[in-house]
């Protein structure tokens, strides 16, 4: 089973980076790309639950509690992966003036923050039988929090906002500076005395946990790039909406600006 | 709670918030082409 964990590991892996690189290449649409993320992560997922829930041995320390790990790691990925695109877009965003870029990043930070939420609820479950409380001011969870809140600023500032090209602007400064608090939370556990643990590596844990953790990761991935491209294309449609909304005088003067 | 409890609450409301946002993004989705696609209101 281990091997067979692993070789389908690397299949997905190789999957998804060659789906991402035809997406870049504009070889793939956004709304295909989305659809094959979103057929594989089915199977993935199931194969990643029954690895995690019932296949991998339990913690020497922990015992079973433990598996609440196979989802809440993954939900950091999501996370992290969301703050990137709306980081990176946003910069691409600034450098071009190009909207598109804009709705890459609104679409990378909202779905950011519902796997935000789903780390800090696992999170904060898992806290309770392990460190005997649902929340504590610790550095880490501190920083998660404030991360959280951050992009949850993101999209409230877009929501008050009704010029596309100003909320772009101010969005993107906001996505750019929030940002910085991924690496902090990140470095958290080795910059301070914290109660959550340092990072593990794959040498100091049993490798069937390795081999389940690493599917619900690529799972949680792939369900991240299905939901990315179903936002972008709602993002897509409304300004579409916005574009149609302009009365043609409007749009004769934003031509004559040109 | 047990053991048990812990894990099928983190897993049970993971679910509920992903399939939660899933639904919700479908249904905006469906909202917006509808929006699009409606003839103008004027």
């Amino acid at each position: 089973m281990q091997q067979v964990g692993s070789l389908l590991v690397w299949i997905v892996l190789a999957f998804l980076v060659a789906t991402w690189i035809a997406l870049f290449a504009r070889r793939l649409s956004p709304q295909k790309a989305g659809t094959l993320w979103g057929i594989v992560a089915l199977p993935v997922l199931a194969f990643g639950l029954y690895l995690g829930l019932l296949w991998a041995p339990p913690d020497v320390l922990m015992g079973e509690v433990y598996r609440i790990m196979y989802v809440h790691f993954p939900s950091w990925i999501g996370t992290g992966a969301g703050y990137l695109t709306a980081f990176v877009c946003s910069l691409l965003y600034i450098r071009s003036r190009d909207l598109r870029f804009d709705s890459w990043a609104s679409a990378g930070a909202e779905i950011g923050l519902v796997f935000n939420a789903t780390g800090l609820i696992t999170g904060s479950i898992w806290g309770r039988p392990t460190w005997g409380v649902w929340w504590t001011w610790d550095p880490r969870l501190t920083w998660t929090a404030i991360m959280a809140v951050t992009f949850a600023g993101y999209l409230v500032l877009r929501a008050l906002m009704e010029d596309p090209e100003a909320r772009a602007r101010a969005s993107s400064l906001v996505a750019i500076i929030g940002f910085a608090t991924l690496p902090i939370v990140y470095f958290s556990v080795r910059w301070w005395r914290t109660l959550h643990q340092p990072q593990s590596s794959p040498e100091t844990v049993d490798p069937q946990m390795v081999v389940a953790l690493r599917t619900m990761m690529l799972a949680f991935l792939l369900i991240f790039g299905y939901l990315l491209t179903r936002r972008f294309a709602l993002a897509q449609l409304r300004a579409e909406a916005e574009l149609a909304a302009l009365e043609p005088d409007e749009l004769e003067m934003e031509a004559a600006g040109d | 709670m047990t053991n048990g409890g812990y894990i099928v609450a983190a897993y049970g409301l993971t679910a509920i918030v992903l399939v939660g946002y899933l639904l919700s993004l479908w249904r905006r989705l469906t909202q917006a082409r509808a929006d699009l696609e409606a003839p103008d209101a004027e």
